[in-house]
């Protein structure tokens, strides 16, 4: 029995890509144009840098000193303004993260070994105006910490060596080691844009799985397509698996899209081994497979097309959100991430994600994935007992 | 076919059909709701019936997996409405359809590409077949039905909705390329039956309820030829011996003729005596179409 009886829809579904425009969207122009825009919003990489605007009414070499300081960290965006009057009604316009008042005496009052003080003005509740107050605040310190040592320094000839101790200690009671470890390819521009290609691969996945499984029984029910089929000589084992390489061909085909633009955005792929890619792709695949038999048990319920279409949509769309899928699951609240942690495609697509951006090994990704790839061959396995009974039906009623 | 039957629940669609073809052609026609296409769907594979075999080349049709699979290899069937993907050339959908039916792609490619230019299709293969006219489209299901050489081919009403040139070239075309075949057909053209047929079926209420040659059926179910009277809009048909029936649609009343000469003396008489002059009276001879009113009871313009 020659293979084409498994190939039949791929051909339909090839010379389909270049008759039909409607096809070639969804199966090319639309991954790209959203893996586009995706890396264009969040491709940027993990440096963050704040808006914050500074009133200096002290204009003194110190308060100079805490300003050039935080301009040359690279975290802030330094703009300074004349007088502090208006501070609030600046911030509420959004124009800034956060607003420095660094008052009259701030220096006189450090180098006369006096408290001084600083106001923060922040727009509560706003994650971007309160990390920008953590940022000042935690800079602030920081540089009152390195001027007590510098005071402390300069005392140390005129005070005895026990008192010193304990006055070191009641400045600074603890102290803080840092050790640099090299950065996660995530953490890098290249690292962002490779996870979002593997997103954007997850997002057509998820559709066009969905929409293989879910339109599957309707194609055949289809009047004068069902009598092309069922007078043929062919097994309905092999009708469902055609439908299936239909399914993954499309993906596939989509996804060299998507890894093509991804190289040439700028994703980096470098540091996954070839072991990597066969896990990846292993992945990709059951996962594949699993959204499709999905669709495979929701399909004898639709009646029409145009169901089928709403259906997926109204599955897919949400789910491509709250599971994490299009975006990463550390930007999900809390009581939402529980979904991504259960959803099996997510579990799968995180698997291939973490290999591809934080180095997993096919053992790790594959324990992390495990119960998401047994429930995707159960709902495989559930989904063609579903299609070859209404396969079946279709032979008993016209 | 043996003893066929077909139930939706209490209904009985089709009720012990049984009937042999052998390297020749067959019409099955019969009213609307008579059971063609339920039975011609039973023959080609893709109902299964409630009871009853359909064999071919020994083996059943609805029998073992593994005997569904070999006998529909010598079936080609071609449904009234076949769904072509419309965006796909002709030819892309022959290819696709020869590669259900176990041709390889390359196997299927050449055959399609036969197919076409024996029905003279090739100035179009390459057209999407939403472009096709109604003709192209009966042609390109035939080609579809035969793309994998089968020995038997089903086609429920090949013709239907052309006009009588295309129904002429499209069964010019048919005759070449089904040599050594058997084909099943419906119809309610019963110039179609009549001209191109080898056996007739007549079917009524999911029953055979004739069948033979066209001659041997006229012979036996409507030897005399008939007299039509066309009468003026508005006038009322007289029954008169041997009266069948009355064509409101176009005013024709129609008469069986035992003796032409004298019945159409006789018509021509009492309508003049009753004050209604006949437009036309004409003495037909006897067709399928005067055999199926007869059995059916039903006119074929009514029966499609």
């Amino acid at each position: 029995m020659p293979a084409s009886q498994y190939l039949f829809e791929v051909y339909v579904h090839i010379r389909s890509i270049t008759r039909e425009k409607q096809i070639l969207f969804w199966t090319i122009i639309f991954p790209i144009t959203y893996l586009s825009l995706i890396t264009f919003i969040f491709g940027g990489g993990s440096e963050v840098s704040f808006n914050v605007a500074v009133v200096d009414m002290d204009n003194t070499e110190i308060s100079r000193a805490l300003i050039e300081a935080m301009k040359s960290s690279g975290v802030f965006r330094i703009n300074l303004l004349g007088d502090s009057s208006d501070v609030g009604s600046i911030m509420r316009e959004g124009r800034y993260d956060a607003t420095l008042i660094i008052p009259q005496g701030f220096g006189y009052n450090i180098s006369h070994a006096r408290q001084s003080m600083v106001s923060i003005v922040y727009i509560r509740g706003l994650t971007d105006s309160e990390s920008a107050k953590a940022a000042v605040e935690g800079f602030v310190r920081s540089f009152g910490s390195l001027l007590t040592e510098r005071l402390l320094n300069t005392a140390r000839p005129y005070i005895p060596e026990t008192v010193f101790e304990y006055v070191v200690f009641v400045v600074k009671p603890i102290n803080i080691s840092y050790s640099a470890v090299e950065a996660r390819p995530l953490l890098t521009p290249g690292g962002v844009k490779m996870y979002y290609v593997l997103s954007t691969v997850g997002v057509m996945i998820l559709y066009t799985g969905l929409f293989t499984g879910l339109g599957s029984i309707l194609e055949i029910r289809r009047e004068g397509v069902i009598g092309v089929i069922l007078s043929s000589p062919i097994e309905s084992h092999k009708l469902f698996i055609a439908n299936m390489l239909s399914g993954l061909v499309s993906i596939a085909i989509a996804s060299t899209s998507i890894i093509v633009v991804g190289l040439a955005l700028g994703a980096d792929m470098s540091l996954v081994p070839p072991a990597g890619w066969a896990s990846i792709a292993f992945l990709l695949l059951v996962g594949a497979i699993g959204v499709m038999g999905m669709g495979y048990l929701i399909a004898p319920f639709m009646r029409t097309n145009e169901a089928a279409n709403s259906i997926a949509n109204a599955i897919a769309f949400p789910t491509m959100f709250l599971g994490g899928i299009a975006i990463p699951k550390f930007l999900l609240p809390q009581e939402i991430r529980i979904f991504s942690e259960i959803y099996p495609l997510s579990r799968i697509l995180d698997s291939a994600r973490n290999i591809a951006v934080y180095g997993w090994d096919t053992r790790q990704a594959l324990e992390y994935s495990l119960p998401a790839i047994i429930v995707s061959i159960a709902a495989i396995i559930a989904g063609w007992t579903l299609y070859r009974r209404a396969l079946e039906y279709a032979v008993e009623r016209p | 076919m043996r003893d066929l039957s077909k139930r939706f629940g209490d209904i009985v669609v089709v009720d012990g059909v049984s009937f042999e073809a052998h390297m020749e052609i067959l019409a099955i026609m019969g009213p609307n709701g008579s059971g063609k296409t339920t039975t011609l769907s039973m023959v080609s594979g893709v109902l299964r019936p409630s009871s009853g075999r359909v064999m071919v080349k020994d083996m059943d049709l609805w029998g073992s997996k593994d005997e569904m699979v070999r006998a529909r290899r010598y079936v080609g069937y071609a449904p009234q409405n076949i769904l072509f993907r419309p965006w796909l050339s002709g030819l892309e959908n022959l290819v696709w359809i020869g590669m259900v039916r176990a041709l390889s792609y390359f196997d299927a490619r050449r055959r399609a590409r036969e197919l076409i230019e024996r029905l003279e299709l090739e100035d179009h293969m390459n057209k999407p077949v939403a472009k096709y006219s109604g003709g192209m489209i009966r042609r390109l299901s035939i080609a579809s039905a035969l793309i994998h050489d089968p020995e038997v081919l089903v086609l429920d009403e090949p013709s239907s909705g052309l006009d009588p040139k295309s129904l002429e070239s499209l069964w010019s075309l048919l005759l070449r390329l089904i040599s050594r075949k058997t084909l099943i057909y419906s119809t309610h053209n019963p110039y179609e039956a009549e001209r191109f047929s080898s056996r007739v079926l007549i079917m009524h209420n999911g029953r055979i309820v004739a069948s033979g040659t066209a001659e041997e059926l006229i012979k036996t179910h409507s030897p005399n030829p008939s007299i039509a009277v066309y009468l003026p809009k508005g006038a009322k048909p007289l029954v008169l011996k041997g009266y069948r029936g009355f064509d409101e649609k176009n005013s024709i009343a129609v008469y069986e003729a035992r003796d032409p000469h004298e019945d159409f003396e006789n018509i021509v008489a009492t309508y003049t005596r009753k004050g209604i002059v006949p437009i036309r009276v004409e003495v037909k001879r006897p067709g399928l179409g005067e055999v199926f009113i007869r059995i059916t009871g039903t006119p074929l313009e009514e029966a499609g």
